[in-house]
């Protein structure tokens, strides 16, 4: 008979894997994703009685983990305080798509890439992580209410930019998260 | 002016890992036996250190030799003859001031503010003094030390790749962070043998995924030892000496540069490494019988014991 603590872990991971593994893919190339989710869940089976239990808290624990992981992955480069978020490759992006379609994508990406990253954070914990400010709040180790104002103003910046956003190019395109094979 | 609903749905179609997208379960299935393999009750420090690769600590043998935290981080992926460390070198060059400074500065971004705890003194990493440095081809070393006083020891042996001349940031920074103390220092012709490490080079967290190893050893020298060559199996490497202080690392493992078949002389029942010692009138004493740190171990205050 497998102890409590065991039997709890199993169910955390079972329930969250895929949902870290994504939050690190969005946030690497695809083998670091998959050390950032390896050391993420060391962390929680090491620290189980740390990891709430209530309804919807675990997942934003174990991002906060995941995002400092990510944040030690790069802080001896260039001292980052916040994560880039990657979006689709551009291969991913023009397969198959109308020329408009691709072309609006195409704007987007440019936008997004002129965000900061903190600002591609607090947006991509709404948008692809889809958390509430609370939870969010718990990830970037904010209030729910700081979190909603920087969520308003990074909403802002990336309306700013598609609305002066160049017309997009094959060098913009460039610009997108290469494509690795995991 | 875009609405919040359209520019979410917008920002979602570019989603760099749609939650449709394939996932290896038998990778899934790997790492959970592997974490729960894991010793729970080992602290973690909140903030995880990234890509930081499971070390092998070979123990002192003795229980006050004392392992606190043993990592190593994201070396470049490597096979067979380990390209990354292609022009690695057995005589150490001497890595200039700014190197030196470069590596302590990334090493100590991974040791985090402070070091110990938990039972042993708690030290602020700042406080660790540079006590060698070196040079061997691209890759450059920090030995890092902290000394109380009752001789209790910290030390980060660090490793950066960092080519010369470079201006850029040391990248692959890899350390293995170790304490213990209580011994006396050795006297006149003596090499206790310190602490080793083996840094695994591998692809991914808890030994997934291919890769290679390094080796690091540091120990302390008698006075009237000026110079320490160290045979790890078949390779020959010269340490780095200075104020009684010797470490040195290579490409491989402890017993050379190939892993052996075995743990067999990781337990003290064999040496894993062979020294020569240079003396201050330039005579080399081949194969000398290292003292381990504990078989000197420090009278306590009270002159007891």
């Amino acid at each position: 008979m497998r102890p409590a603590s065991e039997e709890r872990f199993r169910s955390l991971y079972a329930a969250h894997y895929d949902h870290v593994l994504h939050f690190a893919r969005r946030r690497t190339d695809p083998a670091s994703a998959h050390d950032v989710v390896a050391e993420t869940f060391l962390v929680a089976w090491r620290r189980l009685h740390d990891v709430p239990d209530g309804v919807g808290q675990a997942l934003p624990w174990l991002y906060a983990v995941a995002r400092n992981c990510l944040l030690n992955m790069t802080r001896g480069e260039n001292r980052q305080r916040a994560v880039a978020v990657r979006l689709v490759t551009r291969s991913g992006i023009d397969r198959g798509e109308h020329a408009d379609s691709v072309g609006e994508r195409l704007e987007m990406a440019d936008a997004w890439q002129r965000l900061t990253p903190s600002e591609q954070e607090v947006l991509a914990l709404a948008v692809w992580e889809d958390l509430t400010s609370p939870q969010a709040g718990k990830v970037l180790g904010i209030s729910a209410a700081a979190y909603r104002v920087r969520l308003a103003r990074a909403r802002r910046a990336l309306e700013r930019h598609l609305d002066h956003s160049p017309a997009p190019t094959v060098a913009s395109a460039a610009t997108l998260a290469p494509e690795a094979s995991s | 002016m875009t609405d919040h609903l359209t520019l979410d749905q917008r920002l979602r179609r570019l989603d760099a890992a749609p939650l449709d997208e394939a996932i290896d379960r038998d990778r899934q299935s790997r790492l959970l036996e592997q974490v729960l393999t894991a010793d729970p009750d080992v602290p973690v420090k909140v903030a995880p250190r990234p890509l930081r690769r499971p070390v092998r600590r070979v123990a002192w043998g003795v229980a006050t030799a004392m392992a606190l935290t043993a990592v190593a981080v994201a070396l470049p992926l490597t096979t067979g003859g380990q390209p990354a460390f292609a022009d690695w070198t057995e005589k150490p060059a001497v890595a200039s001031e700014q190197d030196a400074q470069a590596l302590r500065a990334a090493c100590l971004d991974q040791v985090g503010e402070t070091v110990g705890g938990d039972g042993a003194p708690r030290v602020a990493s700042e406080d660790l003094e540079t006590r060698l440095a070196d040079r061997r081809g691209a890759w450059v070393s920090v030995l890092l030390t902290w000394t109380g006083a009752d001789r209790y020891q910290f030390t980060v042996a660090c490793l950066g790749h960092l080519p010369p001349r470079s201006t850029d940031e040391p990248s692959d920074v890899t350390h293995a962070l170790m304490g213990g103390g209580g011994w006396a220092p050795p006297t006149g012709h003596e090499l206790a043998e310190g602490s080793m490490a083996e840094l695994s080079v591998s692809s991914g967290f808890l030994g997934l995924g291919e890769g290679g190893q390094a080796a690091t050893t540091t120990g302390d020298v008698g006075p009237g030892v000026v110079g320490v060559t160290v045979h790890a199996g078949s390779t020959t490497i010269e340490a780095s000496v200075k104020d009684g202080t010797y470490a040195a690392w290579w490409p491989g493992t402890l017993q050379g540069p190939t892993p052996p078949d075995s743990a067999k002389g990781a337990n003290g029942a064999e040496p894993i490494l062979r020294y020569d010692v240079t003396l201050l009138d330039g005579t080399v004493l081949r194969d000398v019988a290292p003292t381990h740190p504990t078989e000197r171990l420090l009278d306590p205050p009270n002159g007891g014991g």
